[in-house]
């Protein structure tokens, strides 16, 4: 029952990810182009253009790899694993789970003091837009990636015991 | 405790755990052994916003995966059939042609295999090629190409040096052109190769038919212009890479949207997605290895990598031959992305004191890279030409085994002869 919950909550947080990622993405190539015409067509560009897509780079990135944290598509050796029988196969993916989770946790933790830094000293990333306000995506990726390898830590990874064989 | 904990980290690397978090494992374990703050990973992951043209990775693979969506890859090989099927073993070269052009524009992502090898192999097969030398073909084809402008491996290689500084500085014009010659070697190698196995009895050949070339043409006639849009954005100057890049996915977005149709507005978010997964695995590794990297530099690893070499090896020639070796084993178990990600950094110094140029490091990483997808045990593509043709791996390693044993050459000649790489390059 209460896997069940979570699991909705998990594929409706899914749900915003894709659609903010879909902003993200869009919104980078079009100030692109904006920012090429502009220069080309009326000789002038928005001085904060470049550091505004960087900082979409980065957006892009962390949302799309807490999308890839959900089904655990990280990329990996696996080798070892195709190889290991069954059995033994649910215990490693579990353990694995749990080594991601504990490294999320306590980056999570120290990028949480990197923004609270930034925002008792506020820098600014570009135009009136603070640093810390662009990198909270540091902290929200990782408790995020936490969770879910969580998750993936209590019910196992059935995309990968069924997918070795 | 510090071994202790070193050795668990590579154990559960070769387990299967993520990268990322291996990586950033072992820069938390560095940093809290110096006794810096721990923070100074987030400041790390977020450079990844203070890096020029990174913007380029995302949007090139946001169109790569747009073109692999739509029917790009059947009007293309009609194209490439019209124009070069009337060779002798038209057919088979046909088939790296069209590989290496579809690679270069959709990015090494294993797609090629999926797209083009359900259209290639049937007719391969009747055409009278055998079953096994086409399954090989096609298998070692899939990451031919990647050499080819506009090369988001080669970018990301371009990007990982200038972050590592080191000395190492080059137009970004130059290395993404660097890459043609080597590439166009690889495909000519292997066509030379195709026709001398078919020497002594030679595949039947097509008549050469103006008729189908201008239908080809006319049915490509939007997706032409997006070779020449790059390859102009890239060295007119007037453009960045990563503004080509945008530019480039805006355009193959209106031509799949609007004119083609191919691909439905509400299937954008889906490829959006899958797109940005891909991406996000390769930057996310990319922010881990800068925190790594950068305390690996102060502990002073690469001296010490540089110094233990240079004690045991003399001449450049043996440490690239060495570093082949190491690069193709690298690319057998390891993601190309992540190799560059992870490697780069590592052996940019060192091959700098032996006097290899940046850009011909990168030329070799990559030829080596391309032939480490389809090398066993696991090369990438082995598992997707497996999947997507129902074959065992085991008769994919030895249908591709001879092709690898070509394109290996082609690896010595491109490593042995550097001006080949740096015909571009002002010295």
């Amino acid at each position: 029952m209460l896997l069940n919950s979570i699991r909705t909550l998990d594929n409706g947080l899914a749900r915003i990810e894709k659609i903010l990622l879909f902003i993200v993405v869009f919104t980078m190539i079009g100030m692109a182009v904006l920012q090429i015409i502009l220069r080309n067509g009326f000789g002038f560009g928005i001085v904060w253009a470049e550091s505004f897509i960087r900082i979409l780079v980065l957006w892009s990135a962390l949302i799309g790899a807490m999308l890839a944290a959900k089904t655990n598509e990280h990329i990996k050796i696996d080798v070892a694993l195709h190889k290991l029988p069954e059995k033994y196969l649910t215990i490693v993916t579990r353990l694995l789970s749990l080594f991601v989770c504990i490294i999320c946790f306590i980056a999570a933790y120290h990028s949480y003091l990197f923004v609270l830094e930034e925002y008792n000293f506020p820098n600014t990333a570009f135009s009136q837009v603070p640093t810390w306000a662009c990198a909270a995506i540091i902290p929200l990726f990782f408790v995020i990636t936490g969770l879910r390898y969580f998750f993936l830590l209590i019910v196992g990874d059935q995309s990968r015991t069924s997918e070795t064989s | 405790m510090i071994y202790l904990a070193i050795i668990l980290l590579l154990l559960l690397m070769f387990c299967g755990a993520p990268l990322f978090a291996v990586i950033l494992g072992a820069s938390l374990l560095g940093f809290y052994a110096n006794e810096v703050d721990l923070s100074v990973v987030a400041i790390e992951l977020y450079n990844i916003a203070e890096t020029p043209l990174l913007s380029s990775l995302p949007l090139f693979t946001f169109a790569g995966y747009l073109l692999s969506e739509s029917n790009t890859s059947q009007r293309m090989l009609r194209l490439v059939k019209a124009t070069f099927g009337w060779m002798p073993d038209g057919l088979a070269i046909v088939a790296v042609i069209a590989c290496a052009v579809f690679t270069a524009l959709t990015g090494a992502s294993g797609v090629t295999i999926v797209a083009l090898g359900a259209l290639l192999l049937p007719s391969l097969i009747k055409a009278g090629y055998k079953e096994r030398f086409s399954l090989g073909l096609i298998t070692s084809s899939g990451s031919m190409g990647l050499l080819l402008p506009p090369s988001i491996p080669l970018i990301l290689y371009g990007i990982i040096v200038q972050q590592v500084g080191a000395g190492a500085s080059f137009d970004f014009d130059e290395l993404i052109l660097s890459g043609v010659l080597p590439g166009l070697l690889m495909i000519f190698v292997m066509s030379a190769y195709i026709l001398w196995v078919h020497r002594a009895e030679p595949v039947e050949r097509t008549e050469f038919k103006w008729p189908e070339l201008k239908v080809a043409l006319r049915q490509a006639s939007w997706e032409l212009p997006l070779p020449i849009l790059i390859l102009v954005g890239i060295f007119s100057g007037v453009m960045a890479v990563s503004e080509v890049a945008a530019i480039a996915a805006l355009y193959v977005l209106l031509i799949e949207v609007i004119i083609y149709r191919e691909i439905k507005l509400n299937q954008l978010p889906d490829i959006v997605t899958r797109a940005m997964i891909m991406v996000a695995g390769i930057i996310l590794i990319l922010g881990c290895s800068m925190a790594f990297t950068n305390f690996l530099i102060d502990a002073q690893v690469p001296n010490m990598i540089f110094d233990w070499i240079k004690e045991h090896i003399d001449s450049k020639w043996t440490f690239l031959l060495l570093l082949n070796v190491f690069l193709l084993f690298l690319g057998a178990i390891l993601d190309i992305f992540a190799a560059l990600v992870i490697v780069v950094p590592l052996i940019i110094p060192v091959a700098l004191g032996f006097g290899i140029h940046p850009i011909h490091l990168g030329i070799i990483f990559l030829a080596n890279m391309q032939i480490g997808y389809f090398t066993p045990p696991v090369g990438m593509n082995l598992f997707i030409a497996s999947y997507r043709f129902k074959r065992p791996v085991n008769e994919l390693y030895q249908a591709s085994f001879p092709f690898m044993i070509v394109l290996l050459g082609v690896v010595l000649l491109i490593t042995y002869w550097p001006a080949l790489s740096l015909f571009f390059v002002e010295q």
